[in-house]
């Protein structure tokens, strides 16, 4: 019974955290896991992949009601992280990934600095007159990005958001609002393939998932009224604990 | 000439009902456990499957609209993406 309350609290936390930023949620469930449950990272991933579908369904639902989502750019979005995603695992064999996560760290780091520093912040959905520059844009984005995240081992919102916000200018809210409708997606085919080499661990899915689900409504409902400062700062510390994090195994490796 | 525009409404509809149907499995699934395990196994097993299920169904609703729109990009961008999602399992399937 407490374990079933432990796990509906990690689904609830990550289900907050993640609706209101627009990212999936692994970003909590993962440690939460790992560290604070001591589960294995390789059964950890799987779980959180599987409920982080289903918050997709739960938070965008409340950005679609304030009318924050881009669907067309949010399917756009979908197939080339997909994509990205294929060909990050692919290349993974071949890159060194110690490398990647050091140099990626630095990247995170300033993109953390630009994102707090950037003062404009559109209020508006950019007008169809110029999509069709900024949809050409995103493909290449999202691609590199998904390339990227599955070379590194992390999921895409923690990267993807920071980056379209900056390199696209697309407004905060919309940006997150859009991408919270996309991730679910992507994390389906992942679910899908951990499901069919039974990886997924039966017993820890249904607590997390009901309360990611709830958690997930919440976030997305706080995250319609967040003011921009609010989100920028939760973006920069959640960028600074990424980046240190990524660093951080290869550097102990090197010393 | 502007484009005519999503019914977001339904999307939000659809996606509420979704909502209740999902907690409902899921919570029935975790209380289950309380109880007994195997069929609580067949539950979330189910669960997880119907999730994804309806991940694509969410896709072909919005491809559905697209083509009611005629809009035929878009259309054809939300069935590429069923289509990628159904081909990485299938392999993957194949290739156990």
């Amino acid at each position: 019974m407490l374990d079933l309350l432990i796990y509906l609290s990690c689904g609830l936390s990550a289900g907050i955290v993640g609706g209101y930023l627009g990212l999936g949620g692994g970003i909590i469930m993962v440690p939460f896991m790992t560290l604070l449950m001591g589960i294995d990272i390789k059964t950890a991933v799987p779980v959180s992949m599987s409920a982080i579908v289903v918050n997709s369904i739960s938070a965008s639902n409340e950005y679609m009601k304030k009318n924050m989502v881009d669907v067309e750019l949010g399917l756009i979005l979908a197939v080339f992280t997909v994509l990205g995603y294929i060909t990050g695992s692919y290349l993974s064999d071949i890159i060194p990934g110690d490398y990647i996560k050091l140099l990626f760290s630095v990247v995170l780091l300033y993109t953390a600095f630009s994102f707090i520093r950037k003062k404009k912040n559109n209020l508006e959905a950019p007008q169809p007159v110029g999509r069709g520059t900024y949809l050409f844009v995103s493909v290449f984005v999202t691609f590199l990005t998904g390339i990227i995240a599955a070379l590194i081992g992390i999921g895409g919102g923690i990267i993807i958001i920071p980056v379209l916000f900056l390199v696209l200018n697309l407004p905060l809210t919309v940006v997150r609002g859009t991408w919270s409708f996309t991730y679910g997606f992507a994390a389906a085919a992942s679910t899908a393939v951990y499901l069919i080499n039974d990886r997924i661990d039966l017993a820890l899915v249904p607590p997390i998932i009901v309360g990611i689900i709830i958690g997930g409504k919440i976030g997305g409902w706080l995250g319609t009224m967040a003011k921009p400062r609010a989100v920028k700062i939760a973006f920069f510390i959640l960028l600074i604990y990424t980046a240190f994090k990524l660093a951080y195994g290869p550097l102990t490796g090197m010393l | 000439m502007t484009e005519k525009q999503l019914n977001i409404k339904n999307l939000v509809k659809l996606h509420t009902s979704l909502w209740y149907f999902l907690i409902l499995w899921f919570a029935l699934a975790a209380l289950w456990y309380l109880l007994e395990t195997e069929t609580a196994e067949i539950f979330s097993y189910t669960g997880i499957v119907l999730t994804i299920a309806l991940t694509i169904l969410r896709l072909a609703v919005l491809s559905e609209q697209f083509r009611r729109l005629a809009r035929l990009r878009f259309q054809l961008i939300g069935y590429l993406l069923i289509l990628i999602i159904l081909v990485t399992i299938m392999i993957k399937y194949l290739t156990l």
